[in-house]
C-alpha cells in the first residue's frame, strides 16, 4: 500500500471531519484519518496553527470543528495536488 | 550583448512581456498554494519564478523602451551614460534570472538551510564579479543550473507519470535547450530569434499546465 503524504493525511482529517457536519470528536478522527494517536495529535496542532480547524472544550468532551478555510483546503485539494506534483513540491 | 535582427526589434519585448506574465502567474499560484498548505517548497517555487517574473520584465521594459527609441531621450534628459544605463539593466535582469535559478534549484533539494542557499547564491555570484566575458559566463552558469533543474523534473515525471509532470519536464527541457543553443551561437542574430521562440514553446506550455489545473 502507497504510504500518504502530508497533503493527503491533511485532507483525509477535514474531510472527516465535513462529512460528520463539520464538528467531530478526537476518536473518530483517530479512526477515520488511520494514524497513531501520537501523529494524530501533530497533525491537529498543525492544523489548529494553520486556521482549518477550531479545538471546542464542551461538557461532553473535547470537539475539533473545521473552520471556512479548512473547507477551502477541500474546496482547493485537486487544485493543490495538480499544482504540487507537476511541480514537485511534495 | 545581443545581435538582434532589425524586423525582430519590438517582438523581442513582447515575448518576453509574456514570459513575464506566465512566471508572475506561476508565483501567484505557488504563494496561494503555500498560504493553503505551508509548504517550504511552495514559497521557494514562488519565490524563484517571482524573481524570474521581475527579471523578465526589467528586460521587456528596456526592449520596449529600444523599439520606441525612449533611451536616447532618458539618457539627454537625465545626462546618463547610453552604455552605462544598458548594462545597469541588463545586470538587474542576469542577476535576478539567475537568483531565481538558484532560488529553484534550492528548493530541489527539498532541505531548510540557509547555508545552502547562501552558498549556492554565493557560487553563482563570483564568476559573475570576476570575469570580463560575463555573458558567456551567465548563459554557462544558467545552463548549468537548468540542466540540474530539468534533472529534477525528469525525476519527477518519471516518478509520478501524468500530463502536467510531462508538461514541466518538457518545458525545462526547451528552456535548457535555448541556453544551450544562444551559448554556441551568442555571435548570430538568427540565435537570438531562435533562443525567443524556444523559450516561448516552454512558456506557452507551463502556462497550458496551469490553465489546465486552474480549469478544473
Amino acid at each position: 500500500m502507497r504510504k500518504r503524504n502530508r497533503l493527503e493525511i491533511i485532507y483525509d482529517i477535514l474531510k472527516a471531519i465535513s462529512n460528520k457536519n463539520g464538528t467531530i470528536k478526537p476518536t473518530h478522527i483517530l479512526y477515520k484519518s488511520n494514524l497513531s494517536h501520537k501523529m494524530m495529535n501533530e497533525y491537529l496542532k498543525e492544523l489548529m496553527d494553520s486556521g482549518f480547524i477550531i479545538e471546542n472544550n464542551t461538557s461532553s468532551g473535547k470537539t475539533y470543528s473545521i473552520t471556512p478555510q479548512g473547507f477551502e483546503y477541500l474546496n482547493k485539494y485537486k487544485m493543490i495536488i495538480e499544482f504540487t506534483d507537476s511541480f514537485g513540491l511534495n | 550583448m545581443f545581435v538582434v535582427p532589425n524586423w525582430f526589434i519590438g517582438y523581442d519585448a513582447l515575448t518576453e512581456a509574456i514570459f513575464a506574465v506566465v512566471t508572475l502567474l506561476v508565483s501567484l499560484l505557488a504563494f496561494k498554494i503555500f498560504k493553503l498548505t505551508k509548504s517550504n517548497n511552495s514559497k521557494l517555487l514562488g519565490f524563484g519564478f517571482l524573481f524570474i517574473a521581475f527579471s523578465y520584465a526589467i528586460l521587456a521594459i528596456f526592449n520596449a523602451g529600444n523599439c520606441f527609441n525612449l533611451h536616447e531621450s532618458f539618457c539627454e534628459i537625465t545626462k546618463w551614460d547610453p552604455v552605462m544605463w544598458y548594462y545597469v539593466q541588463l545586470y538587474i535582469h542576469l542577476i535576478l534570472y539567475l537568483l531565481g535559478l538558484v532560488t529553484l534549484v534550492y528548493m530541489t533539494f527539498k532541505t531548510k538551510s540557509p547555508k545552502l542557499y547562501s552558498l549556492l547564491i554565493l557560487i553563482s555570484a563570483l564568476p559573475f564579479m570576476f570575469s570580463l566575458n560575463f555573458p558567456h559566463v551567465y548563459f554557462v552558469l544558467s545552463s548549468v543550473l537548468l540542466a540540474y533543474i530539468f534533472a529534477f523534473y525528469l525525476g519527477n515525471f518519471f516518478k509520478n507519470p501524468n500530463l502536467h509532470t510531462a508538461l514541466i519536464m518538457v518545458a525545462f527541457t526547451f528552456l535548457f535547450i535555448a541556453d544551450l543553443t544562444y551559448i554556441f551561437t551568442m555571435k548570430s542574430a538568427m540565435s537570438y530569434v531562435i533562443y525567443h521562440f524556444i523559450e516561448l514553446v516552454a512558456y506557452i506550455l507551463i502556462l497550458f499546465n496551469l490553465v489546465t489545473i486552474i480549469k478544473k
